[in-house]
Parts: C-alpha cells; structure tokens; sequence
C-alpha cells in the first residue's frame, strides 16, 4: 500500500460540527490513528484527538471508524477499499468536548457507584488464599481496559437514552468481577437488579463483538449475572434451596450492600 | 479540503436503522430472519399434519414422546403400544388436529424461544433492536425502553424450559436407540441399522450439544458458585461447569446445526413413512 488515502473526519464542539475531508499520504502498515496524527500535523493542528499507547493497550483512541466503534490505533488502513474515503466520527454515546474527542466522565461517575471488593475473615494464620482455578474466570475481566467501545455500542446508552437505568456492559464486567470472586464476601444482587439496571440488557451482543481485548462480555459477565438475579428474585426453587442451606449454615450468606460512593475502587 | 456540513452533533443518524456503516449489515439478521422463519413454518406445517410421523422403527422427533395415537398405520401415525397413553381421549377438542406433536412442540419451542442465543438473534433480527452492531433501533425513543425488566420477565423462567430439555434429550436417545430394533409383524425384533437410525442418533447428539450449552446450565451446575474448587483440587462441580463451558462456547452452532437436523429428521421420518423414499437399512 502506499499513495494517498481520504479521510472523512467529523470536526466541531458541542456547538455543532460538520464533517471534512482530507487526503493524506500514507504508507504500508499505517493504522487510521496514525493517518489522523499525519492530518493533524500537516493540515489541521487545531484538530482534537485522544490517544496514547498507540498499543491497543490504554483505551484512549476509541472512536467510531466507518461506524463501528473501534480503537484508532488498532485499525489499520487496509481494512477499507483504497479509493473510498474512511469516515471518523467521535463515539455517540457521550458527549463531545471537540473533534474525535468525547466527555467519558459519566463513565466514571458510574464506576464510583459500585460498592467496592470486600474480603471476608482471613485464614487462621492471617492469610488469604484462593486457588488460581477459581480466580481464572474473574482474570479474565481484568484484562479490560476502559476504552469504553462496550460502553459505546450499547443500544440501551447509545440509542435508548437509559443512562439513568443501565450501568452498561463495561461496569457489568466489574461487577461481575466482584460478584464472582472467590474471596468477596459483599452482596451486591440487589443493586445489579435495580440500580444498575441488569434486567434492561437485552443481551444482543454487541459489547462482545466491538471488545477489543476480546472479553466474553455477553456470555461469562452479563449473563451469569442475570442468572444470579433469577436465582435471588425470581425462581422459586432455587429460592427454597437457598433458604435451606441458609439454615442448615452452609452456605456463607453475602453482607448486604447500599449503593453509594464507594471508598476504592477494585 | 472540502466541508460537508451535516445536521447531527457528531455525524451520528438518529433516525431508524441509521448508521455510518458501509458494510452489508442486513444479511446477518436477514438470513437469520429467514432461517428463524422458515423453521417455523415447517414445524408449524408438521405438527398439524398429525399424519407420517412414524415409520417403523423410526419416529419423528416433533412428536416424541407419543401420549396420544389412533394407531393407524396406513396413514404413518405411532403404534398403540409406543402411546404412553394408548387412543386419543374424548376430552381433545374436536377443532384440534389428532396430532401428538401439539403437546410436545410447546416445551422444546419455549426452550429455544427464552434461549440466550436466539433472544439475541430475534431482538436482532425481528425486533430490530438493534438490527446490528452501532444501528440505530427500528423503534428507539417512541417509549421508555425497558429491555427484559418488564413485559420480558418472562425470559428468566429459562431454567425451567431446560429441565424439560434435559428430559427430552434422554427421550430422543431412547427413540434413536430404539431405532435399531425392527419390530417385524410377527411380533420379533430384528436389529440392525438403517439411514433412519443414524438421522436420529445424530438428532438426539446435536440436540444434547446445544442444550449442555445452555446458559442456565452452565450456572446452575456451578456458575452460580463463587468458589468451584475453593482448595485447588476440581470438584465434580467444577468439571461440570468447565464441560457446560465448551459447550457454551459453541452455543450457536449447536444451536443452528440442531435446529436443522430436527426438522430434517422430521422430514426424513416423513417421506419415508409415505414411501417417497426408501430407507437403507439391514433389515429388508
């Protein structure tokens, strides 16, 4: 590859914008983040980007590339035919501050909300401990990080205006993370029901396919969760059990949680 | 440079089915939606046939178990001795076909229909909703959207639709196992193997695929626990969860290939029992 590309870049503020385009060299093995930062250093140095790593590892170039949300700088150029124009546009669910640049605080505030890890009693001799397979399912969340596309392409925040009901998948993940761990000890079923909104879901996948680092959002997050709340909420059987093993003390019983800002976040 | 000016913040369509994609994002949910369609109309069609779902020893899957036959034969309905309950009771309503399959198709339909996999492939591809990854919903914005926490409760009783799922797996692989007995008119049994019989071996194998797969399976044979080892060592529990995994992580390949090969294996039992086609097998 070589020559010249075109790219259709959406610039402008909360006051509005329009889109423009630009035609900047390029060359074999360049991603759309580094054909933009061509643009910015060439044509348009007013022109507001969010990046960092340049690895795919920080988060921060999440932008919507031929309208699908995608990290910049793991998009590479040749993933589109060489004559038409690639369009960028910043992500539509949030905010935007300028450019390609979104407000993502909301994202945070949400983070916040969630009661943080809380162990339970130490082992006798003042250690925790947990074995690594028991863990591995909650490792896999830990790989997320925050670009937020998740976040981005859910229908429920991006096109349902639900951001007062539904935390979204990438705090789904975090919860889950918590909720499964081997170690925690809080009982946040009823927030996830309620106050994070697990029951507006409609699981149709696309936090999955848009994850870049490839989390099984959908099946090994969300799902397990909704099938807690069934557990707690919904299914009688399950609820007879618990209660009988709740009796018979073998089951440890989760301390109960309110929602608030939390101290820590895990 | 050249400036295009646009009406939204951002670039973004608002209006149903918008979207900055150029790509072909319809033929997913439309051949899904064709897929999904031309399924049920098929089983919807079968199962009032109420006719040609049996030729000996095969049975068609959509209407195993049998609890109700008239026992004729010339017209492919179930001998009376394979009827759980022998003739057909006075109390069935005289509008409704004399057909077995109405009492069955009800549990496996509900076990597809509150299915993790096939809630998304119909919100997606009937219910537009979205119709695809970063498209605007068909009905966004017309009403609060309330996703499965009001008028799809319902969904979370999927559990309940799998224990019968559970039980018709074992009930297809006794009618597969059965498959290999000939029972000749003499009132003997001759075993052998015949097409059939391998049409419903693999039936009830890829119906059990997608229902070791299942989501509510998953958790309750250990998903639901925090801690599956607690020491280190694999419990019985933690196997279970770890094979419900790989299954689930096919989830919908087990489930497309089997919703296939039932209505296929219905089809099959069909033609064969009104002698369109001839059964290879050891016994004739």
């Amino acid at each position: 590859m070589g020559g010249e590309r075109t790219l259709r870049i959406w610039r402008g503020d909360a006051s509005g914008g329009q889109f423009v385009s630009y035609r900047t060299p390029v060359e074999e093995g360049m991603v759309v983040l580094d054909a933009i930062l061509r643009i910015q250093a060439e044509q348009a140095n007013d022109l507001a980007v969010r990046w960092n790593c340049k690895a795919g590892k920080c988060g921060s170039c999440s932008m919507e590339i031929e309208g699908r949300p995608r990290l910049a700088c793991m998009t590479r150029l040749n993933l589109y035919p060489p004559e038409a124009a690639i369009t960028v546009q910043p992500l539509k669910a949030f905010p935007v501050i300028k450019d390609l640049v979104t407000d993502v605080s909301w994202n945070y505030e949400q983070n916040r909300r969630i009661p943080p890890f809380q162990p339970g009693a130490r082992d006798p001799d003042g250690q925790y401990r947990m074995a690594q397979c028991d863990v591995d399912r909650v490792q896999e969340f830990r790989k997320c990080i925050e670009c937020f596309l998740c976040q981005d392409v859910c229908h429920i925040l991006r096109d349902r205006e639900r951001k007062d009901a539904f935390v979204g998948p990438r705090f789904m993940v975090r919860l889950a993370s918590l909720e499964m761990h081997p170690l925690d000890v809080a009982d946040r079923l009823p927030l996830i029901k309620e106050a994070f909104g697990v029951g507006l879901c409609n699981i149709t996948r696309c936090c999955t396919e848009v994850c870049p680092e490839h989390i099984q959002i959908t099946d090994n997050a969300i799902i397990p969760l909704k099938e807690r709340v069934v557990d707690r909420y919904y299914d009688p059987i399950q609820r007879l059990l618990g209660w009988l093993r709740g009796r018979r003390g073998g089951t440890a019983r989760k301390l109960p949680m309110s929602q608030g800002p939390a101290s820590a976040p895990a | 440079m050249s400036i295009a000016p646009l009406p939204r913040l951002g670039g973004h369509s608002t209006e149903p089915l918008g979207t900055a994609r150029a790509d072909r994002w319809w033929v997913g949910p439309l051949f899904t939606a064709a897929g999904l369609s031309g399924f049920v109309v098929y089983a919807t069609w079968a199962a009032l046939q109420g006719a040609h779902y049996y030729a000996e020893p095969y049975l068609s899957p959509f209407y195993s178990p049998v609890l109700f036959t008239s026992g004729e034969l010339a017209s492919g309905n179930a001998p009376l001795a394979h009827a759980w309950f022998g003739q057909w009771p006075s109390w069935w309503p005289g509008w409704l076909p004399l057909s077995p399959a109405l009492l069955i198709l009800p549990f496996p339909a509900a076990f597809r229909f509150t299915c993790y996999y096939y809630r998304k492939a119909y919100y997606r591809s009937f219910a537009g909703s979205p119709p695809a990854c970063a498209v605007s919903p068909l009905m966004a914005g017309r009403r609060p959207y309330r996703g499965e926490s009001s008028l799809l409760l319902f969904q979370n009783l999927h559990r309940y639709a799998l224990y019968f799922a559970l039980i018709f797996v074992v009930i297809l692989y006794y009618d597969a196992f059965r498959a290999f007995f000939y029972h000749r008119p003499d009132g003997s049994w001759q075993f052998g193997a015949g097409v059939g019989t391998l049409v419903l071996l693999t039936n009830a194998t890829l119906l059990a695929g997608y229902t070791f797969g299942c989501h509510s399976l998953r958790h309750l044979v250990g998903g639901r626990l925090d801690c599956l080892s607690c020491d280190g060592r694999p419990t019985p529990r933690f196997r279970l969860w770890r094979l419900a995994s790989w299954f689930n992580g096919r989830h919908m390949l087990w489930a497309w290939v089997s919703l296939f090969w039932v209505a296929f294996s219905d089809l099959y039992v069909r033609l064969v029992s009104m002698g369109w086609i001839t059964d290879l097998n050891t016994w004739n």
